[in-house]
This record gives structure tokens, C-alpha cells and sequence, in this order.
């Protein structure tokens, strides 16, 4: 793990004097997190796809201005969610305003009892999508991808504080819905 | 009560110490224990949805779309050679000012211009040269304008002096003449008088610009073609 983030560092530098073969292996890298953490927000392969190019090329051309190299996943991760909220702006189709779909007692209505693991995923898609954007988007960072509560708070910009409340009360949200259904069947 | 929030225990979110108390209080409680289960249940049914593989490479720099502009591409080139340049430029000032130093130029200002020479005033070699002045033209270079001045009311002193004393005696001889010739033969003399007087005047002006040249020349090394 060290030297992997001592190997980010090297390329993040190589990449900032132009060189393109070390941004190259930087996108190996980081082009599948960067990828599911946008198809969790929009919900589209192709747009999580066209954003993540889009991320990337953003990240090329501003790589110069990066400050701290040691901070290149949040400053990543920020312009990949900048793009999520531009893209938001621009189709005027942010998930919270999609009403989802009611569930015919299926996947999401599985407290109280277990479920198979295609079934808790698809009950875990579901429950996601009954979180607000902010919320989904605070639980993606803080459970997928790791991410510290300051670091969370730099990539959405905004306070430590707010960034809590959005998890704990998804949190809250989800537990009643998948701790059943994550629950080993007797 | 729970010493610190359950949910910032499971997310990592405390310090060593923090934790340490979180522990001791879960073997005391079991509905914190029931409580911390299920957070870890969430999470854990969270996790149970893999990620994605990506549908496609995205497309790398290398490639067209991710190509900068060639004007990107010049500051980034140039600025990643700044200290290539900077020690480059440094080289050549430095070699230029060791090459001077090594030939021991002399500089040389005056009104006839710059001259530089290289290791000594024998091999002076002028190194701009000025054209020559138009003939009745000003400021003439090699003198100052007080010795120009001096050297034309010098030769204007002496010639005119020449010629009017040429010309009072051809006159004297007229007068004497006067009494026996016409006065067309008057006429005549009169006008070759004038033509001696004009070809006085032309001859002072060849002599003022064979004075100017040549103190203009005198400037010259030897050799160098006039």
C-alpha cells in the first residue's frame, strides 16, 4: 500500500512536467473507482463513462495546479463530482427529482427476512435509491471508497459537520432496510 | 450511554484512546452491541454490491480527444525546460564574457563613432563604418564643428584673399585700359571677371571637401581602402 501511494506520487509528478505515459498508468489505476463512484450517483452507464473520460481529461489539463500531491484521490474525486452536479444542472434530471419505483414487496421490502445475494444486491441498489443525492453521495465516499470525513468534506465542499449528518441519517435510513436482509438465515 | 458516537467507531473515525473506550463500554452494554451489529450488518450488505468493471478504456492522453493545445503544450514544454534554458543562457553569457575577457577589447566613442578593438591599437579595426559625409554637409565627422569652423575661415581667408587681390589687379588694368576700349570690350571683361570669380569660389568649395575628407579619412587604419 505504501509504495503504491509512493508510486501515485512519482507518477502524479511525472504527469505534472507533461509526462503522458505516467498520467496513463494514473488513469489505469484510478478509472474504475472514479467510474463506479459516478454510475452509484447517475445511475447510467454512459454518462458515469462520458464522465469519467471527462474527469480525467480535466485532471490532465489542471493537474499543474494541484497543491498537494498526497491529496490527488479527493482532489480527483472532487472534479468527478463537479461533473456529476454539472450534468445534474444540465439535463435538470437530479435523481431526487425521479420519483423510484415502488416496490412490489420484493427486493426492498426483505426485513425480517433473508435474501439470496443477487437479490440483496439488487434490494441494495433500491435502497440507494431511496436516499436523497447528498445522502447517496456521502455514503458511496465514506463506504466504497474510504474516504475520511474531511476528506468527504473537501470533495462536496462542505462542512465536516454536514457531511455526518448525511451519513448518519442514510445510515439510519438504511439499516432498517438491509441489516434484515444482510442477516445470515437461520 | 456511549462514550462517543457507534457509527464514528465503525467508520474509523476515532482516535486510539477514543476507541479503547468505545470497547469498554460495548462489554458492558448489549444494546450497543445489538446497535454496532447493525451498522455493521448495513455496511456490510453495502459492500456486497461490487464494483463495476469499466465498460471501455477511457481514452488516455495519448489519444486525440486528450491531446492540449499547441499553445499548452509550448508553456508546458517550456516550463518544464525552464532550467535547461536557464542553465543553456548562462553557458553562452558566460562564454561571451569569457571570450572578451581573452581578447581584451578595447571601446573606443567619438564623434566619428564606436570603435571596438581586439588586442591593442595596432589591429585597431573600426567596426561600424560611418559613410562618408555629403560633400557641404554639416557636422562633419573626425573634427569638432570649432576646428571645422577654423579650418573653412582659414581656407575662405586665404583664397578669398587670393582672388580679391587677383581681381582688384585685373580691375587696375582695366581702368588703365579704360580710356582706348569699348564698352563691350568693358563688358566682356567684366564677365570673364565674373567667371574667374565663380571658378575662384568653385575651387575654395574643392578645397573645403578635400580638407573635410581628408581629416574624416585620417580616421581609417591603414589599409583599409578609401
Amino acid at each position: 500500500m505504501i509504495f503504491r501511494e509512493v508510486e501515485d506520487r512519482d507518477l502524479i509528478l511525472r504527469s505534472r512536467h507533461g509526462d503522458v505515459e505516467a498520467f496513463n498508468v494514473l488513469v489505469s489505476r484510478w478509472e474504475k473507482r472514479v467510474y463506479n463512484y459516478l454510475l452509484r450517483q447517475l445511475r447510467g452507464r454512459e454518462d458515469a463513462l462520458d464522465l469519467t473520460q471527462e474527469s480525467f481529461l480535466k485532471a490532465y489539463q489542471n493537474i499543474g495546479r494541484l497543491q498537494e500531491v498526497d491529496r490527488f484521490p479527493q482532489w480527483l474525486f472532487r472534479i468527478a463530482h463537479n461533473e456529476a452536479i454539472s450534468l445534474f444542472r444540465r439535463n435538470k434530471r437530479l435523481v431526487d427529482d425521479e420519483v423510484p419505483e415502488v416496490s412490489d414487496g420484493g427486493a426492498v421490502s426483505v426485513a425480517g427476512s433473508a435474501v439470496y445475494p443477487a437479490e440483496l444486491t439488487l434490494a441494495v441498489a433500491r435502497a440507494l435509491e431511496l436516499l436523497t443525492p447528498e445522502q447517496r453521495e456521502t455514503v458511496v465516499l465514506k463506504v466504497y471508497h474510504g474516504f475520511k470525513f474531511d476528506e468527504v468534506a473537501e470533495i462536496v465542499s462542505c462542512p465536516v459537520s454536514t457531511v455526518k449528518s448525511r451519513l448518519y441519517s442514510a445510515f439510519a435510513a438504511l439499516k432498517g432496510t438491509l441489516a434484515p436482509a444482510a442477516k445470515p438465515s437461520v | 450511554m456511549a462514550p462517543h458516537d457507534l457509527r464514528d467507531y465503525l467508520f474509523d473515525e476515532l482516535t486510539a484512546e477514543q476507541r479503547t473506550e468505545v470497547e469498554t463500554y460495548l462489554e458492558t452494554s448489549p444494546e450497543a452491541r445489538e446497535e454496532l451489529d447493525g451498522l455493521r450488518l448495513t455496511r456490510k450488505a453495502l459492500l456486497s454490491v461490487p464494483d463495476e468493471e469499466i465498460p471501455r478504456r477511457i481514452a488516455f492522453v495519448s489519444d486525440k480527444v486528450f491531446e492540449p493545445s499547441w499553445a499548452a503544450r509550448v508553456w508546458r514544454e517550456l516550463w518544464a525546460g525552464a532550467p535547461r534554458v536557464g542553465f543553456g543562457m548562462a553557458a553562452v553569457i558566460v562564454a561571451f564574457f569569457g571570450g572578451l575577457w581573452l581578447a581584451q577589447p578595447t571601446l573606443t566613442v567619438d564623434g566619428a563613432g564606436w570603435q571596438v578593438a581586439f588586442g591593442g591599437p595596432a589591429q585597431a579595426v573600426e567596426a561600424v563604418a560611418e559613410p562618408l559625409p555629403e560633400s557641404g554637409s554639416g557636422g562633419e565627422p573626425g573634427l569638432t564643428q570649432e576646428q571645422v569652423q577654423a579650418v573653412v575661415a582659414e581656407v575662405v581667408a586665404r583664397y578669398g584673399a587670393e582672388s580679391e587681390a587677383r581681381l582688384r589687379g585685373d580691375l587696375a588694368v582695366l581702368v588703365s585700359k579704360q580710356g582706348s576700349e569699348s564698352d563691350a570690350r568693358l563688358q566682356a571683361a567684366v564677365n570673364g571677371l565674373r567667371g574667374e570669380a565663380e571658378q575662384a569660389w568653385w575651387l575654395l568649395k574643392t578645397k573645403i571637401d578635400s580638407i573635410t575628407y581628408t581629416t574624416s579619412a585620417e580616421m581609417r587604419p591603414a589599409g583599409l581602402p578609401r
